[in-house]
C-alpha cells in the first residue's frame, strides 16, 4: 500500500515524461544517423578520388610506350611526365598512406604533365594518324575528367554534409558528437593553374 | 541534390499510394457492376493484376525493353568513348557502380535508362545521336540518363506505369463487357434494387471511365515533371548546362527534320515501343517546328517541350554559379509557372560553379590547333569542316580532282 500511492500519483507524469523524452531521443538518434551517413559519404568520396588517382597512374607507363617511339623529339615532356610519376610514387600513391599534401601537390604536376604531353602530340601528325593515338587521347581526357569527376563528387559531398551539420537543429549536436567540419577540394584549382605556364621550348 | 533525392523518394511514396487506392477503387465498382457484391474480388482481381505486371517489369522490364528496341551491349573495346562516358558521370552522379551500356542501331537519335536501381541500370543510346554529338554534349546526355537513374525514375516511373496500365486495362475490359451487352441482364435485376444502388452504380460508372483518364494523366505529368529535373541533374553533374542545351537542340532539329520529311510517324521515329515513349529524352512525336517556343505543355504529352527545357539551361549557363534552386528560379522565368515539383528542401543546397566551357576560351590544344590549320592553308593544304563536324585536311600532294569521303560520316566532299 505504501508504494502504490507515490506510484499512482506519478503514473501520469512519469507518462508523459517518457513519451517526450522518448520522442525527443528519436529525433536525436534520426539526426545522428543522417550525419553519419553524410560522412561515410564524404569519407567514401574522398576513397574515389583514390582510386581514380591510382587508375592512372597505373595507365602511364602503357602511354609512355605508346608515345614514346613517335615522339623522339620531346624528351624533355616525357621525362617530365616520368618524373611528375615518381613524385606521386614518392608521395605515397601506389604505396597506400603519405603525406596528403605532398600527394595533392605531385599529383598536380602529375596532371600538368600529362597535358603538356596532349598538346605536344598534336604536333607529330605519325602519331596522330595512328590508330592508336585517337584510343590514347580517348584514354587520357577520359582518366583526367574521371578524376576531376570524383573530386567534383567529393566536393558535393562535403557541401551537402556541411550543410546538414549546420542547419538547426543538427548544429546543437553536431558538435557535441565530434561532426568535424570537412575540407573541400580547393588545391586543386591553385596547382592546376599553374601547371601550364611551365616552358614548352 | 542528396536532399532531392531523399524528398523524392517522399512524394514518390504518396503518388503510388495515391494511385493505389484509385486502382483499388477502379477494382472495387468493376466487381460491382460485373454483379453485386463482386467488389472484394474486383479490389483483389484489380492488385493482382498490377501485383503481376509489377513482378514481370521488375525482374524482366529492362530485358524486354532492350529486346523491344534491338538493343546490344557494348564495352570499353567496342565503344570506348561511350563507356567511357558513361563511367565519368557515374563517378560525377556517385552512383555505386555504371550501368550497363547499350547501343540501339536506328537512324533516329535519342537515348533512354532503365532498370530498377542504381545496381540493375542500363543506358541506352541510338548510334545516330552517338555520331551526333560531340564529346561534351554526349555527357550532357548521358549525364541526362544518369539523372533519371540517381533520382530513382526509373523505378517509379515503372512503378506509375504499371498502375496506369492495370487501371487502364480493367476499364477497357469492363467497357467491352457493357458494349457486348454483358450489362442487360444486369440491369434487369437492380430494377428492384433501392436508389441508393443505382447511385452506387452510376458512381461506379464513372469511377471506372474516367480512373484510367486520371491514371494516365497522373502517369504523363509525372513524366514531364522527371524531365526537368534530370535536366537539373545533368547540370549539377556535368557543371555544364550549354552542353545539354546544345545536345537538345541537336536532337531536336534531327527528329523534326527526320519525322517531316518521310512522313513518319511517332511510331516509326522511335526507336523503342511506345508504351515505353516517356522514357526517352527527347518525345519521338516531336514535329517540324518544335524547336519554336509556341506550344503549351500538352496534358497528353510524355515531354515538356523541348524549347523550353533549352531555354532554361541556356539561362543556367550564363551564371558563374547555380543551384537547383536557381534551376528552379530559370524554370519560372521561362515557364512562367512555379517549379512546385522541386522539394523546397532541396532549393537551399549550395551552389556549384559551372565549367569555362567552349565559346569564349578556347583549351590550349584548341588553339594549338587552330594555330597549325592556319599554316597548313598557307602551304597549300584543303581543310574541309564536314557537316558532321569533322575536319578533313588534304595534303597538298592530293589530286584535287580526287573525291574525298569524311571518314566519320561518309559524306562525299565537294
Amino acid at each position: 500500500m505504501m508504494f502504490v500511492l507515490p506510484l499512482a500519483f506519478l503514473g501520469p507524469v512519469l507518462l508523459v515524461f517518457l513519451v517526450v523524452g522518448g520522442g525527443l531521443l528519436l529525433v536525436v538518434v534520426g539526426i545522428y544517423n543522417g550525419l553519419v551517413r553524410a560522412r561515410n559519404g564524404v569519407e567514401n568520396a574522398w576513397q574515389q578520388i583514390d582510386v581514380q588517382l591510382k587508375r592512372r597512374f597505373d595507365l602511364i607507363p602503357n602511354l609512355m610506350e605508346t608515345v614514346k617511339g613517335y615522339m623522339t623529339h620531346e624528351r624533355e615532356v616525357l621525362e617530365g611526365v616520368t618524373a611528375a610519376r615518381n613524385m606521386v610514387q614518392a608521395a605515397g600513391q601506389g604505396t597506400g598512406g603519405g603525406d596528403r599534401a605532398a600527394q595533392i601537390e605531385a599529383q598536380g604536376a602529375l596532371t600538368g604533365a600529362l597535358g603538356r604531353l596532349i598538346a605536344v602530340a598534336e604536333n607529330y601528325p605519325d602519331l596522330k594518324a595512328s590508330a592508336n593515338f585517337a584510343e590514347l587521347q580517348e584514354e587520357l581526357a577520359s582518366t583526367e575528367n574521371k578524376v576531376a569527376f570524383s573530386r567534383q563528387f567529393y566536393n558535393d559531398s562535403v557541401m551537402s554534409y556541411d550543410n546538414k551539420r549546420e542547419q538547426f537543429p543538427a548544429v546543437i549536436f553536431a558538435g557535441m558528437f565530434g561532426f568535424k567540419e570537412e575540407p573541400y577540394w580547393k588545391i586543386e584549382e591553385a596547382s592546376e593553374r599553374e601547371a601550364p605556364k611551365v616552358s614548352f621550348s | 541534390m542528396f536532399e532531392l533525392i531523399h524528398r523524392n523518394r517522399r512524394r514518390s511514396a504518396l503518388l503510388v499510394v495515391a494511385m493505389t487506392l484509385l486502382l483499388v477503387a477502379v477494382g472495387f465498382f468493376a466487381g460491382e457492376l460485373l454483379g453485386s457484391g463482386g467488389g472484394p474480388l474486383g479490389i483483389v482481381f484489380a492488385l493482382a493484376l498490377m501485383g503481376g505486371l509489377f513482378a514481370l517489369s521488375w525482374f524482366a522490364g529492362d530485358k524486354v525493353l532492350l529486346a523491344a528496341s534491338k538493343a546490344r551491349p557494348v564495352d570499353g573495346e567496342s565503344a570506348p568513348q561511350l563507356v567511357n562516358v558513361v563511367e565519368e558521370m557515374s563517378i560525377a552522379a556517385g552512383l555505386s557502380k555504371p550501368p550497363a551500356v547499350y547501343v540501339i542501331e536506328s537512324n533516329v537519335p535519342n537515348a533512354f535508362a532503365t532498370g530498377r536501381d542504381p545496381e540493375h541500370a542500363t543506358v541506352a543510346i541510338t548510334d545516330r545521336l552517338l555520331a551526333l554529338l560531340s564529346r561534351e554534349e554526349l555527357q550532357a546526355v548521358i549525364a541526362h540518363e544518369i539523372g533519371h537513374i540517381k533520382h530513382r525514375d526509373i523505378l517509379y516511373m515503372t512503378l506509375l506505369s504499371v498502375m496506369a496500365g492495370s487501371i487502364a486495362l480493367l476499364s477497357d475490359v469492363l467497357m467491352r463487357w457493357f458494349w457486348w451487352g454483358g450489362g442487360r441482364r444486369r440491369s434487369r435485376t437492380s430494377s428492384d434494387s433501392g436508389q441508393g444502388e443505382l447511385v452506387l452504380l452510376l458512381v461506379g460508372f464513372l469511377v471506372v471511365v474516367f480512373g484510367a483518364l486520371v491514371a494516365r494523366l497522373v502517369y504523363l505529368a509525372a513524366s514531364r515533371t522527371r524531365e526537368y529535373m534530370a535536366d537539373a541533374g545533368a547540370a549539377v553533374f556535368t557543371r555544364n548546362p550549354l552542353a545539354l542545351a546544345s545536345a537538345l537542340e541537336k536532337l531536336g532539329a534531327e527528329q523534326a527534320g527526320a519525322s517531316s520529311e518521310q512522313g513518319k510517324t511517332a511510331r516509326a521515329s522511335s526507336p523503342v515501343p511506345p508504351s515505353a515513349r516517356a522514357m526517352l529524352i527527347v518525345s519521338p512525336a516531336l514535329k517540324a517546328g518544335a524547336g519554336k517556343r509556341s506550344q503549351s505543355p500538352g496534358l497528353f504529352s510524355t515531354h515538356p517541350p523541348l524549347a523550353e527545357r533549352i531555354e532554361i539551361l541556356r539561362q543556367l549557363g550564363g551564371q558563374p554559379n547555380f543551384s537547383y534552386g536557381d534551376y528552379a528560379g530559370a524554370f519560372k522565368r521561362v515557364s512562367g509557372k512555379r517549379a512546385s515539383f522541386f522539394p523546397s528542401d532541396a532549393l537551399g543546397e549550395g551552389a556549384v560553379s559551372t565549367m569555362s566551357f567552349n565559346a569564349d576560351e578556347p583549351a590550349a590544344t584548341e588553339l594549338r590547333r587552330e594555330a597549325l590549320d592556319g599554316l597548313r592553308r598557307g602551304a597549300g593544304w584543303r581543310l574541309w569542316d564536314c557537316p558532321c563536324g569533322a575536319r578533313i585536311k588534304l595534303p597538298m600532294e592530293l589530286d584535287r580532282e580526287r573525291a574525298v569521303a569524311c571518314p566519320r560520316c561518309g559524306q562525299v566532299a565537294e
